[in-house]
């Protein structure tokens, strides 16, 4: 079975993000897939490089970061929600020239249109948030 | 339509639980996570409605959200635990699933 996870707090706000990579490790170890992982609102804080928790604290950012790249896993932030909260790639920090830029390279800056597509291609789709 | 409907919000705080029971449907199942796992305390605010909604609905919390508060025991005996493979079962198992926000 097909699903997709949209994870709409960010990573130091409330436990769900946790639990949605909780769910997808549990889901990749039976016979489903994930067909994408959608950040939103806040979520989409979870795609910075630059997330620097106490190192006694899990860096659920990263912990993000490492299983998509493990998985393969498409993952996508919203771009609004994005270049708002000063997550930005390449592309964007020369466009709006800023001095750096922070994506990881496991996530793609995309719109809501890639919402609606996970939406059309999954057979279950779940919101983490609060 | 089965709809698996997750409460991620402690009763004791928000009204989505007590939303979620006005609104379920028989074959429905509710699934309690994070602060929602409150609600399988036998003090919680929901007993009465959680009660009598076992009658014809299932309901689970996720038993490391329990365990991570402390609240493994005493539960109410309407309730049934699962882990995070089981969560995923159940929302496969269901028609769509439902997050109360």
């Amino acid at each position: 079975m097909k699903f997709s996870l949209i994870i709409l707090d960010g990573p130091s706000s409330s436990q769900s993000s946790n639990t949605a990579l909780e769910f997808a490790k549990a889901a990749v170890a039976t016979d489903h897939e994930l067909f994408r992982v959608f950040f939103a609102s806040d979520g989409v804080l979870h795609g910075s490089t630059l997330n620097t928790p106490p190192q006694d604290e899990l860096n659920i950012a990263q912990a993000w970061q490492d299983f998509i790249r493990l998985h393969d896993v498409d993952a996508v932030v919203c771009v609004a929600a994005s270049l708002r909260r000063g997550l930005l790639n390449e592309q964007e920090a020369q466009r709006y020239q800023k001095p750096a830029d922070n994506l990881s390279d496991t996530m793609e800056l995309s719109g809501l249109g890639q919402l609606i597509e996970a939406t059309l291609s999954s057979d279950r789709v779940l919101t983490f948030g609060n | 339509m089965m709809i698996l409907h997750l409460i991620n919000q402690s009763p004791l705080q928000h009204g989505t639980l007590d939303s979620c029971l006005r609104f379920i449907e028989p074959e429905d199942s509710i699934l309690l996570i994070e602060d929602g796992v409150y609600g399988a305390s036998p003090h919680t605010p929901c007993r009465e409605a959680l009660e009598l909604a076992s009658r014809s609905i299932k309901l689970y919390a996720l038993e490391a959200d329990l365990s991570a508060r402390g609240l493994n025991k005493p539960l109410l005996p309407c309730i049934t635990l699962v882990s995070y493979a089981e969560f995923v079962e159940l929302s496969a198992s269901h028609d769509t699933v439902q997050s109360w926000l």
